[in-house]
């Protein structure tokens, strides 16, 4: 069953997520759907994430491919220096930069894309953004009951319930 | 029943912000499509001059020996450094979580994008034989010819890509939620075109909370491209042993100029659309004087490093730099000089120092002032020196074509025309930004 919540603030929701999670429900069960970013306090539904990781991984990749290329076709296909030295970390160190910049560009934007769920079918479909306020969706395969009841206690405004497709 | 009344105000504002914001989308005045067609009028102009240019020869232009550059390279540096008007500086207060910045973010990075389209085109135009311009890209070919990977020109192409591609999705990004928002009340082509572009966002936590990490590192990704580009732009100046151009302190030079002229682009931008927009209760007098206040800094910058920079050419005495010098300084470009000081500095002094004198009609008049000003520098850099090589012999003038002018005034109509389209299609301030900041 899919549960969503209509709460009117963050202290609202953030009382029911502790209340789930200590009747036993994951935090990837769980998801806020919101118009405007709802700033949590730490340890309430944090996410982990990767992204930094990825887009300090992509620029390495990037640089050294851009760089090694470079270096390559410098000394494969050497052009007339007029005595200025063949390859040049100086000169290859601009390109490589702006590159290297680029491959962490995009792998930022990747990991945007991958961490946000977006262009991805969705397991459970989103309910219609509220204009203020918040939705809590949870994914409930326990007592449906017991979890509506929890929300309402924690001041939910609306409960809907609705099968998993 | 009071948190009842409270919520219903808390939507009842949102509304308001949304329909405010949402607005322009909606219809067009006379005096819209009147701007629309007369900036389409002188961009189609620029582009018949462009075209004569390509059916002729480059020689139909007023650059030739011993200028060789001229309005296009002087065009290419400043749209060039208008553009860091907006990823910079909305890099810059979203690193620094500048509350004031958020009505400001996105009408500055759409200037970022524009600039760089139209900058971006003209080492194009420049080119002449402009269907040969992919011979800068590194690609196997049955000459084994490659581009020289020690020429500024092949950092300028690697360094504007990078700069052109992180401001695109610089701006797309933060777009996406109110995308989604536009998709639930468009319909048709309109409505498809916004589901598409909004990839889908719900707005669930996971969205807000990778949106929130990707803008944070982006703006950090941007912030150093943005320097390396303006100094990329320099070393195209400052890798010849040129007099005035070999210079160690060019590249920051550069970079200050071309914060310094973003800025004033961005006041001007936003007081246009605040003025044509009705836009009043979000653009406020707050944000202008914060922006007036940047400009004012920029200005003492620009001027520190114009006085250092005169200063050690003079002090020097080299024969070739004297005389670039001398004739910057009180020969047949001491006009264009003094006019530059008097637009980039005594002016904006006068008009941002004084703080009774600071408006939002100053403020516009300083940046219109900057403009002028940082368009003869630009002119400044480029001509002298090259009309001037170290052999008197060599010495030669410039004089721009009608072919030169035209497409100078196509690309401000262009910038015109690009920015009048873009505040139809899309909200002009983040709608969720706003919202999430009251």
């Amino acid at each position: 069953m899919i549960i969503n919540a209509a709460f009117r603030n963050v202290e609202q929701v953030s009382g029911a997520i502790a209340l789930l999670r200590q009747y036993g429900t994951n935090a990837n069960q769980m998801e806020i759907f919101s118009s405007k970013p709802v700033e949590l306090k730490p340890g309430v539904l944090d996410r982990t994430s990767k992204m930094s990781l990825i887009a300090v991984l992509a620029a390495i990749f990037v640089g050294s491919l851009v760089t090694t290329f470079i270096y390559y076709t410098q000394r494969d296909y050497p052009l007339v220096t007029g005595g200025m030295p063949l390859t040049s970390g100086w000169a290859t160190g601009v390109v490589t930069f702006e590159l290297t910049m680029a491959g962490a560009i995009l792998g930022t934007v990747f990991m945007f894309i991958w961490e946000s769920g977006l262009m991805k079918k969705s397991r459970c479909p989103a309910p219609d953004l509220p204009e203020s306020g918040m939705i809590l969706q949870i994914e409930c395969d326990a007592d449906v009951d017991t979890v509506v009841n929890m929300l309402q206690g924690c001041g939910a405004m609306d409960v809907d319930t609705l099968e998993k497709s | 029943m009071e948190a009842a009344v409270e919520f219903s105000g808390e939507q009842t504002t949102e509304n308001n912000v949304r329909r405010d914001l949402l607005r322009p989308l909606t219809g067009a005045s006379g005096q819209y499509l009147t701007a629309v067609v007369l900036c389409s009028a002188v961009v189609i102009w620029a582009l018949v001059a462009w075209g004569y240019q390509i059916h002729y020869g480059i020689g139909v232009a007023g650059i030739n020996r011993p200028v060789f550059w001229g309005f296009y390279i002087i065009n290419f540096v400043f749209w060039i450094g208008i553009s860091h008007a907006g990823t910079l500086i909305s890099a810059i207060l979203r690193l620094t979580d500048a509350g004031w910045r958020k009505p400001v973010t996105r009408a500055a990075e759409a200037i970022t994008v524009f600039c760089l389209m139209i900058g971006g085109m003209f080492p194009l135009i420049h080119l002449g034989r402009v269907w040969l311009f992919y011979w800068l890209i590194p690609y196997p070919n049955d000459r084994l010819l490659w581009p020289n990977f020690r020429s500024p020109l092949v950092w300028d192409m690697t360094a504007i890509f990078t700069y052109m591609t992180g401001s695109v999705l610089f701006l797309y990004l933060p777009l996406i939620p109110d995308l989604a928002m536009m998709a639930k009340r468009s319909q048709g082509v309109r409505g498809f075109l916004y589901r598409k572009l909004s990839l889908g966002w719900t707005g669930s936590d996971r969205q807000w909370h990778a949106m929130e990490r990707a803008m944070k590192l982006m703006a950090g990704m941007i912030l150093a491209v943005a320097v390396s580009v303006h100094s990329v732009v320099a070393f195209d100046f400052s890798m010849s042993v040129a007099p005035m151009w070999h210079s160690t302190i060019f590249a920051p030079y550069f970079v200050a100029g071309a914060i310094f002229s973003g800025i004033a682009a961005l006041v001007l931008v936003m007081a246009a659309l605040r003025h044509f927009l009705h836009l009043q209760h979000y653009l406020r007098p707050l944000h202008f004087d914060n922006l007036g206040k940047l400009l004012l800094l920029m200005s003492l910058i620009w001027m520190y490093f114009t006085f250092a920079e005169h200063l050690t050419v003079w002090y020097g005495n080299n024969p070739a730099e004297i005389n670039v010098f001398n004739v910057r300084e009180h020969g047949v470009f001491a006009s264009a000089l003094w006019c530059m000081v008097t637009c980039n500095f005594i002016i904006p002094f006068i008009l941002l120092g004084v703080r009774k004198l600071r408006t939002i009609t100053t403020i516009c008049l300083a940046s219109v002032s900057v403009l002028v000003g940082m368009w003869l520098e630009r002119f400044l850099i480029v001509v002298p020196t090259l009309s001037h090589p170290p052999l008197a012999s060599g010495w030669g003038a410039y004089t721009p074509t009608w072919v030169e002018w035209s497409i100078t005034a196509g690309t401000f109509a262009a910038m015109a025309l690009l920015y009048l389209l873009f505040v139809k299609a899309f909200p002009i301030i983040a709608i969720w930004e706003y919202e999430d900041d009251h």
